[in-house]
């Protein structure tokens, strides 16, 4: 009989074999089984390319997870113990899990230095009370996030649109801490400057934060919708849950490539539309080529509030914004999120819809790879269509954290210094929207206070359009509860 | 309480099984195909919900064992007996911080299987713990 020593060497070089063969590579997060003893939720996460860096960057990624369980007809948020020994990986020392505070969810990062695969991890995560004798459904959700570390940097790069600067110098400003920004010490070239001081509580950037490393997906927002009841969903679609099957769930006219549908048509007042993904526009839903993994346009700001709310994330500020994107290095002007002025349009796609969605040009040296401009796809791409297993940051596409399509693919809300805005503290969201699905955290804005960053799939890049500019404040002031074809999210903690 | 997949065969397999690969790479500006977004969905079906639960087990040696228990904790008692019956342990329920759970060292623990067992006069609550050593 093999001892229990030698099962296990026995199955570590089956791993290590695995390793050899794994031409999968990608980040490819991976949620397997779920199960619950009504105590703990046990689950396996796995996701390639972590990292946790000690240079460069300095920053390490990390899953975001937090869950739901269905109570009479409805998902309702469920506390996880907030305490971090109360969770449990079966990998000693290997991974930290920091539960959110208030029980919303955990952060779940690697220990180790460097960069490489997790492979399928146990996880027990304890529920902050057990849950009630009865027949439940639960869902899990997990998002990969990037850190962005604390410390200083620069707003304004001197040379785009309304970009902001110091007012003493009319240089970029120099963000040294989180402390208050006084009404005279900050404003814009031209217009849109910011609407008053900024209070201490106003996030700037110079903390440390989470920001999701993808745009919303296209299967993210529709797991979403799938959690929502027929009220909730008829405040976050664009159709009336009782469209017809087939209709758009979000699209109106051209879909550009939203491939959200109404797989079955719910009924008022209490049967929710179920929708699907089907991008190819043929039977089933679900495909491989039915567009999962494309960024999620067609979507406003009341809708990524939405979201955000529900996944317990926050809205970034717009100087959180360009910390993200630029880092501690001095700014360039016109630069956008790789940090250099120049740019591959994405234009030629590989593998429509699927997984593995790409495009035929690469990142040179000096120009990112970036989706916008007037040719090419007529909608946004997979999250992350322009990483692969030796990119580098130009060849990515991203910032200077790891955060990808912060520059083109989809605009991106964020909390504005326009005085709507100056009230938002960076508050959390707490997983439970209002019953007619809408964002309730007191203190986040409507949308007078949010603006778009980072430009779309169709910003041109000519003198004097920018969009695409980690620095360029063009649009920071449009209306941003319209649903528009070329806008999408993402949220932070 | 049961669940539709037993997780603690889950555990022993995944345990013996993890492997994180880290090479000396060290870039942020990777990836692939797919995205940095999953979800799972599972129906569980409570049917009488345990008042105590002990986990994980199996245990690594030198890890803790986390006891949690529901309603009154004033009078709970845990013992651990060895696979020979041999009562190895027995003490108060004292918490920890100010969750409503207890923990139990391994680490003078041999590889093996063990019983924990709470009780108070009213309720009784075993369940076996495994606990394995690298």
């Amino acid at each position: 009989m093999m001892s229990r020593r030698h099962i296990l060497y026995s199955l570590l070089i089956l791993c290590w074999t695995g390793w050899g063969f794994n031409v999968l590579l990608g980040n490819n997060l991976r949620l397997g089984p779920l199960s619950s003893d009504g105590h703990t939720l046990s689950i396996t996460v796995a996701w390639d390319h972590a990292w946790n860096l000690a240079t460069g960057p300095g920053n390490h990624d990390a899953v975001w997870l937090f869950a739901k369980v269905m109570r009479n007809g409805q998902w309702e948020h469920l506390q996880l113990a907030p305490q971090a020994d109360a969770h449990h990986v079966n990998a000693t020392g290997r991974f930290a899990i920091d539960p959110d505070a208030q029980g919303r969810g955990v952060m779940l990062r690697t220990m180790l230095t460097g960069d490489g695969d997790i492979v399928e991890t146990q996880l027990q995560l304890r529920l902050a009370e057990p849950i009630e004798a009865g027949d439940f459904e639960i869902a899990i959700y997990g998002i990969e996030m990037a850190w962005v570390s604390e410390g200083p940097f620069w707003i304004g790069d001197g040379a785009s649109n309304f970009c902001m600067r110091d007012s003493a110098t009319g240089q970029p400003y120099f963000v040294g801490s989180e402390a208050a920004v006084a009404a005279d010490a900050l404003t814009s070239i031209g217009v849109n400057p910011p609407g008053g001081s900024l209070p201490p509580d106003f996030p700037k950037g110079y903390d440390g934060f989470y920001l999701m490393k993808y745009e919303i997906s296209q299967q993210q927002y529709a797991d979403f919708l799938g959690s929502l009841t027929y009220a909730q969903q008829f405040a976050r679609m664009s159709m009336g849950p009782d469209a017809p099957q087939d209709a758009h769930a979000l699209a109106m006219n051209s879909p550009n490539r939203n491939g959200l549908l109404i797989s079955q048509p719910g009924m008022a007042p209490a049967t929710p539309a179920v929708i699907g993904c089907n991008a190819n526009a043929t039977y089933p839903f679900f495909n491989e080529d039915d567009g999962q993994n494309r960024a999620c346009n067609w979507i406003n700001w009341p809708d990524v509030a939405a979201y955000l709310d529900w996944a317990a994330l926050r809205p970034i500020t717009e100087l959180e914004f360009e910390k993200a994107c630029r880092g501690p290095l001095a700014p360039v002007a016109l630069e956008f999120a790789w940090g250099t002025d120049s740019i591959v349009d994405a234009n030629t796609i590989l593998n429509d819809g699927t997984a593995a969605e790409g495009v035929a040009e690469t990142g040179t040296s000096t120009a990112g790879l970036g989706s916008h401009g007037y040719t090419g796809a007529q909608g946004p791409l997979r999250c992350g269509f322009g990483a692969h297993a030796s990119s580098d940051r130009l060849q990515a596409g991203a910032g200077y954290y790891g955060h990808m399509e912060l520059s083109g693919n989809l605009w991106e809300f964020c909390v504005t210094t326009k005085s709507a805005g100056l009230g938002f503290g960076g508050q959390h969201g707490d997983g439970q929207l209002s019953a007619a699905g809408d964002a309730n955290e007191s203190h986040w804005p409507d949308a007078a206070g949010v603006g778009y960053k980072g430009g779309g799939w169709n910003s041109g890049v000519i003198p004097g359009f920018r969009d695409l500019a980690v620095s360029d404040r063009f649009y920071i002031g449009l209306r941003s509860d319209i649903r528009r074809n070329t806008a999408g999210g993402r949220g932070a903690r | 309480m049961r669940s539709v997949t037993n997780p603690y065969a889950l555990v022993l397999l995944t345990g013996f099984l993890f492997l994180t690969i880290f090479a000396f790479g060290q870039s942020p500006y990777l990836g692939g195909p797919a995205d940095g977004y999953a979800s799972q969905k599972a129906r569980i079906v409570a049917i009488s919900p345990d008042w105590a639960r002990v986990y994980p087990s199996p245990v690594q040696r030198g890890e803790h064992i986390q006891l949690y228990a529901s309603g009154d904790l004033s009078g709970l008692v845990v013992e651990l007996f060895d696979a020979q019956g041999r009562l190895l342990l027995r003490r108060q329920w004292i918490a920890w911080s100010t969750d409503r759970s207890m923990k139990i060292g391994t680490a003078e623990l041999a590889s093996g299987c063990y019983l924990l067992r709470v009780y108070d006069p009213e309720r009784t609550f075993s369940q076996k713990v495994i606990v394995w050593d690298e």
